[in-house]
């Protein structure tokens, strides 16, 4: 351990749409380090996600992350050690600059590591000297320089001019020497630097990430292919957990030079390393880049395999040794191993919009899911081949069957985001596979599994009732729906055949079989055992949801999913959710949710639950196909008056059981003051009161009536009049600020409407004006970009 | 087309056929192997075994003769999780091929989840790869008697040679995997590999520098004589013992072994070395293990255990030239951080001969 | 120009090894003492003790030598002290980092002797670097670097050079 420690700052990373998000990794960090006694210090900019478990927090501080503002929280709390891994390039690019006072010790990276992840001379450098394969990259104001570094790589190059204001051009790819002489012609003189750099566009992209503890004992966590080749951002094209198309000597060459990495860059902590690999020369690769922090990879891996890296990363940081850790109950725990899986899982990625878009270099894709299955068919089927996740692009295939044969090679040699929709068309017409690879890099077992399902597809038709196809197409994934309607027969006498041919769906554990540290994650797949279990006897209360298509609402359903989780084990309820894919683990409290992945919504047609299991459902869905739109807690409009317009917006949160309502809270937003306010201190309004009473007996449908319990009424103060602008059922994007600021408990009262609970019965005692009056409530006040919290 | 695995206690599991078309019974393990399925295929520790693989999709790299252990795999039969297609590479076998070639029959789609869930609860089982899952299959497969020449089997019949310029090594083959050959060549060693039962006074006229005990199948109790040739010749020796070369040594100073419930069988498995306390990973391919038992009687120090159950995965003698590890140094397939005990072990040599 | 020769893994390995062998030739480790040689005897002789308490759960006893009052090759004028630890009856493992013309290893046992009368004294090294002035030898030895006599060995420690490695001049 490392001696005088007690203060820990923790850097929060940037509030950016495109960032990974990462609340949850920073609430088990806080919670790791604090169940170790040490005083933990928070900066970050977003604030409001991360109010909920301020126990573990000892100082929140919010405002821009600079090396002015760290050095300023360095000297108000006395600060011991710094961990910035948790805060992506921003927070490296504070360490790289030496902006760290003496005496401040950095923890998880050092200043070598970090300046490594954002210059590449710093990184080609140091893995030269630690004789690590890495790209030949020179920087260049000669032109001699230029033309020798060609004589000795050899095409193709990349390459890109370094303007005086540290900016620089995009890097350009040069195959000949006539592109090259071009590219010099623009600046002859060499005004600015030129860097070039051998291309590996083309090549397949590996990586691996290591956890390595101040022992220097380093441990591989796990690897992960890219189907993808590089050229294409690793975080837009498919990932897959194992990697599965390297032989055992090439995967062992990967891992000593990861660990070799972790070493030489003294990283205590977690370290991903990215990997080029020349298919050609099948044992020639390179490091592309090193990543020494918390990152998608390290979510990817720590959800795939159920290894709690971030609390692991934590505690080695601060200088335990692997095999002497706790976990989050205080339990000893030996993190000494590496971690497997029967199941492969894939990331695939989603763009928020559905417009077709370019892939390239640079990321474009804003968030991304995780699917589970046993072979490469199920796997795409459940996930970027599944028509029931309405984000996923890669379905847009009708324009494509128009397009002739040149038409579609043109798509798949400048890819996008339906690639896979473009290689399922060109297999379909016959384009040959060992052609397709050489073009696309995309290793032939995929584009192989990809003619397969539709060949599965093809048999499914001319072979109607076949018991033996049909044991094939399930277990390469294809769901009850799809065969049903193949077949023209409704899905009763499909499951019938499945009956014949001893097909049983079970739910399997995720968890690999040693582990004793369950994840409570089920998949539905053929099996012969099931493996979950609940108590029937106590209330149950189901979730459903889909994979969110925006980082904003996905934030949102992970804080709403813990909660419901933190609530009915209080009230001794069970919680299950159901989910198209598979989840990272969201857990406040350490409430594990247990978790049944239904990639095609179905599980009613595998008679694995009792059919009231649905009896109290919570639909987080906001898919627009879905029939049960009205009831959707995914925010469904019901009514807007766009006449209404004020600077201020208050939006109230209204809770409703059979007869009676309440109001939970308040969030006011005023473009005048750019200001944000969440508070359940109410102004007393009898005028208020009538207004939202009126709406609710008029203008309800009777479903509505009857099912809806959660509202929200934005309502603007004009000339002394209430004019409700919008009103809402169901979570909105404020729901998490209405929640720590209630007067009561949101979520709590919430389940309990869902279950059937009264207000009465609960105990709630709603005044004349509308709310329930408490002395003192919390409030948040979010005003220029300084933050506020009072209680 | 489908097959079933029978187990001996009647459970049974279906799944589709693979490789050759013949039926084979044999001891079940289960191995957690994620990479190398050519050298977990070929390892002569897996004789008269049906393995059976939990990782998914295997195979989509194919089959590459270079990463062989052995020429001839003598287990008996594979079952998989999940196969991945094969690839349209010219260079590599596929996988059905492979096995067809060896007359090695297989089944995949076989739910590895409820076949380890049993055999966690039920323990070590045979098995059989069958085209029926009726009780005749099921007697069948409870009448098989284990073979105890397993090593016998596998065993090199006569002396060989794998010259260099280097220290002479002597390699008793009880099973011998290739890398630990590779491992010796690397380090230009003059290595000669003999059979399990040569006699002291033929090893003693080859003049060696130092013997390795090759790993192997089976249970160490069957090799009485391998045992008694091995108490005479660690007394004039440095000896090296991997894997089933590692028990006939404890066996041969009066230790006891003893048979775990799931063994460890894993490409990445942790082994920490008690003087320096560093952790590291590599191959494991192991059912049995010294007890605990007797160590010290025998004047045994531990110098390896595993982290995660505690086993004892390496031992040295106190006052003899004698080190051995359990688990599979030469690591193919798996992590290489281990392969230096084979300097530690010419390192021992040099040591010794100046004394 | 310095060459590292020999990496910090290495150089564990072989501490590792020499112990393994302490405790083979003295048939366990009773009345053993480590006396090193300052000052980055001594820290090998600590490394050395930490794997024996690791491996043997006993602790066994480090002492501290300074021999400069002892050396035949300097005029000092420092007071010929004894050593704090009695070595009276106990089997002395004399540790040091390099061997070379063997005279500090000369120095060492005049001081052991002063101090008291040890059943047996053994010398273990890092490293052996040939060319002895004195007929004095090693028994337990972590690597041999033949060198030539205008050559230099540095040894760096983790202790007190922040990292562990052999280099030679």
């Amino acid at each position: 351990m490392k001696k005088n420690i007690q203060n820990i700052l923790i850097l929060g990373s940037i509030n950016s749409p495109t960032n990974v998000d990462l609340t949850n990794v920073i609430y088990r960090t806080c919670r790791t380090l604090n169940n170790l006694k040490f005083k933990v210090t928070l900066l970050m900019e977003n604030p409001i996600s991360i109010l909920t478990k301020s126990e573990a927090i000892t100082n929140l501080v919010i405002s821009k992350v600079t090396s002015d503002t760290v050095k300023q929280v360095i000297e108000d709390y006395k600060i011991d050690a710094i961990i910035p891994t948790l805060g992506d390039r921003n927070a490296m690019s504070i360490i790289a600059s030496n902006g760290i006072p003496k005496g401040v010790e950095v923890l998880g990276t050092n200043q070598l590591a970090s300046l490594a992840t954002i210059n590449r001379d710093a990184l080609s450098k140091h893995l030269e000297y630690n004789h690590l394969p890495v790209i030949n990259y020179i920087s260049t104001k000669n032109e001699n320089d230029v033309y020798d570094f060609v004589r000795k790589n050899e095409f193709p190059v990349i390459v890109r001019r370094r303007f005086k204001n540290r900016m620089s051009s995009g890097w350009t790819i040069i195959e000949n020497l006539y592109d090259l002489n071009n590219f010099i012609e623009h600046d002859p003189d060499f005004k600015d630097a030129v860097e070039i750099e051998k291309s590996v566009h083309g090549q397949h992209e590996f990586s691996i990430t290591t956890l390595r503890d101040s022992a220097n004992n380093v441990n591989v966590v796990g690897s992960i292919e890219d189907i993808q080749p590089i050229g294409i951002h690793h975080l837009d094209s498919l990932l897959v957990t194992p990697t599965l198309t390297l032989t055992n000597s090439q995967i062992q060459e990967l891992r000593s030079a990861a660990i070799r990495v972790a070493k030489a860059f003294n990283i205590v902590g977690v370290c991903t390393t990215h990997f080029a690999l020349n298919a050609e020369k099948s044992n020639e690769f390179y490091i592309t880049e090193i990543i020494p922090r918390i990152s998608e990879e390290t979510k990817f891996l720590e959800t795939a395999y159920n290894y709690p890296i971030s609390e692991i990363a934590a505690q080695l940081n601060i200088g335990k040794h692997i095999d002497k850790l706790q976990n989050s109950r205080g339990e000893k725990i030996n993190a000494a191993y590496e971690p497997n899986i029967e199941f492969l899982t894939m990331r695939v990625p989603t763009w928020d919009n559905i417009q077709e878009v370019l892939v390239n270099p640079k990321k474009t894709s804003s968030g991304a899911f995780l699917i589970r299955g046993t072979t490469i068919e199920e796997v795409l089927k459940k996930g970027p081949l599944n028509a029931k996740i309405s984000q996923t692009n890669a379905l847009n295939s009708s324009g494509l069957k128009n397009l002739n044969d040149d038409e579609l090679f043109e798509k798949i040699v400048h890819p996008t985001n339906r690639q896979l929709a473009v290689l399922k068309t060109a297999l379909n017409r016959g384009f040959d596979i060992p052609y397709l690879s050489k073009i696309t890099k995309i290793h032939p077992v995929y584009l192989a599994t990809l003619k397969k399902l539709s060949k599965i597809k093809i048999k499914l038709v001319q072979n109607k009732g076949d018991l033996e196809i049909l044991r094939t197409a399930i277990i390469s994934g294809f769901s009850i729906d799809e065969i049903s309607t193949l077949w023209e027969i409704n899905s009763e006498q499909l499951k019938e055949l499945l009956v014949q041919s001893k097909i049983d769906f079970q739910l399997k554990d995720a968890t690999f079989i040693t582990n004793t540290d369950k994840s409570l994650e089920f998949i539905v797949s053929p099996g012969k055992f099931n493996e979950f279990s609940y108590n029937d006897s106590k209330e149950t209360i189901a979730i459903k949801s889909s994979p969110e298509m925006s980082l904003y609402e996905q934030v949102r359903n992970n804080y709403i999913i813990s909660r419901i989780a933190q609530v009915s084990h209080k009230n001794g309820f069970n919680a299950i959710l159901f989910d198209k894919t598979t989840r990272e683990t969201v857990n406040i409290d350490d409430n594990k949710i247990a978790r049944v992945v239904d990639s095609f919504d179905e599980i009613e047609k595998y008679n694995l639950f009792p059919k009231d299991i649905f009896k109290h459902t919570i639909n987080l869905n906001n898919d627009f196909r879905d029939k049960n739109g009205l009831l959707d807690e995914g925010e469904t409009k019901i009514f807007e008056d766009d006449g209404v317009k004020n600077t201020d917006e208050y939006e109230y949160c209204v809770l409703k059981d059979g007869e009676k309502w309440v109001m939970s809270s308040y969030v006011k937003t005023s473009s005048s003051e750019d200001s944000y306010q969440a508070t359940a201190n109410f102004k007393r309004s009898l005028k208020l009161k009538k207004v939202i009473n009126t709406f609710l007996n008029k203008n309800l449908t009777e479903e509505q009536k009857k099912f809806a319990k959660l509202f929200n009424f934005t309502i603007c103060f004009i000339n002394n009049e209430i004019k409700i602008k919008k009103v809402s059922i169901g979570f909105s994007e404020n729901i998490v600020a209405h929640d720590i600021v209630s007067s009561f408990d949101l979520i709590d009262t919430y389940i309990k409407l869902v279950i059937g609970i009264g207000f009465k019965e609960m105990g709630l005692k709603i005044n004349q004006f509308g709310f329930v009056s408490e002395k003192k409530n919390k409030e948040i006040l979010l005003k220029n970009n300084s933050f506020v919290l009072t209680i | 087309m489908k097959r079933y695995l029978v187990l001996e206690d009647g459970f049974t599991l279906e799944g589709d056929s693979l490789g050759a078309p013949t039926i084979a019974a044999g001891q079940l393990v289960i191995s957690n192997n994620l990479y190398g399925l050519e050298q977990t295929i070929t390892d002569a520790t897996y004789n008269g075994q049906i393995i059976a693989m939990t990782a998914p999709a295997i195979g989509a790299s194919g089959i590459d003769p270079n990463e062989y252990e052995a020429i001839n795999p003598t287990c008996k039969g594979i079952i998989f999780n999940s196969v991945a297609l094969t690839s349209d590479n010219e260079h590599n076998q596929s996988l059905d091929d492979f096995l067809v070639s060896k007359d090695i029959p297989a089944i995949t789609n076989i739910d590895v989840r409820a076949l380890a869930l049993h055999i966690q609860e039920f323990g070590q089982l045979k098995a059989s790869i069958s085209d029926t899952d009726d009780e005749h299959a099921i007697d069948q497969i409870k009448a098989l008697v284990i073979q105890r020449d397993l090593v016998k089997q596998v065993s090199t019949r006569q002396p060989y040679p794998n010259p260099n310029s280097g220290k002479k090594i002597v390699i008793i083959d009880l099973g011998m995997k290739y890398s630990i050959l590779r491992q010796l060549s690397y380090r230009d060693c003059n290595s000669i590999v003999v059979p399990y039962n040569y006699s002291v006074k033929e090893i003693e006229e080859l003049n060696p520098d130092g013997i390795i005990i090759s790993n192997g199948p089976g249970d160490p109790v069957n090799l009485g004589d391998t045992i008694e040739t091995v108490q005479e010749l660690q007394d004039k020796f440095p000896i090296f013992g991997i894997g089933l070369g590692h028990l006939v040594i404890a066996l041969a100073n009066n230790c006891q072994t003893i048979k775990m419930t799931l063994g460890h069988h894993s490409t990445s498995y942790p082994v920490k070395e008690i003087a320096s306390g560093k952790i590291e990973y590599t191959n494991h391919n192991h059912i049995y293990a010294i007890s605990d038992r007797g160590i010290k009687d025998a004047h045994f120090i531990v110098t390896h255990i595993c982290p995660t159950d505690g086993t004892i995965e390496g031992i040295r003698h106190m006052y003899k030239p004698t080190i051995s590890v359990q688990f599979d140094p030469e690591a193919a397939p798996g992590a290489q951080d281990m392969t230096y005990l084979f300097d530690e072990f010419l390192d021992m040599i040099s040591s010794y001969e100046r004394i | 120009m310095a060459k590292e020769i020999i990496d910090g893994i290495t150089m564990q390995r072989a501490l590792t090894r020499i112990t393994y062998e302490i405790i083979e030739r003295n048939k366990g480790i009773d009345n053993l003492v480590l006396v090193g040689i300052k000052t980055r005897g001594v820290f090998i002789a600590h490394r050395i003790e930490s794997r024996l308490k690791q491996l043997e759960g006993i602790t066994v006893p480090v002492a501290e030598l300074d021999i400069t009052a002892f050396r035949d090759d300097q005029e000092t004028n420092q007071e010929k002290s004894a050593l704090d630890i009695d070595l009276t009856d106990k089997n002395v493992i004399l540790v040091d980092d390099v061997l070379y013309t063997g005279r500090t290893i000369r120095a060492a046992m005049d001081a052991i002797i002063y101090s008291g009368r040890p059943k047996k004294i053994s010398l273990a090294v890092l490293v052996d670097r040939g060319h002895r002035e004195l007929p004095i030898r090693a028994d337990f030895v972590g690597k041999n670097i033949p060198t030539s006599r205008k050559e230099k060995i540095n040894v760096s420690m983790s202790e007190i050079d922040g990292e562990d490695k052999i280099e030679i001049d």
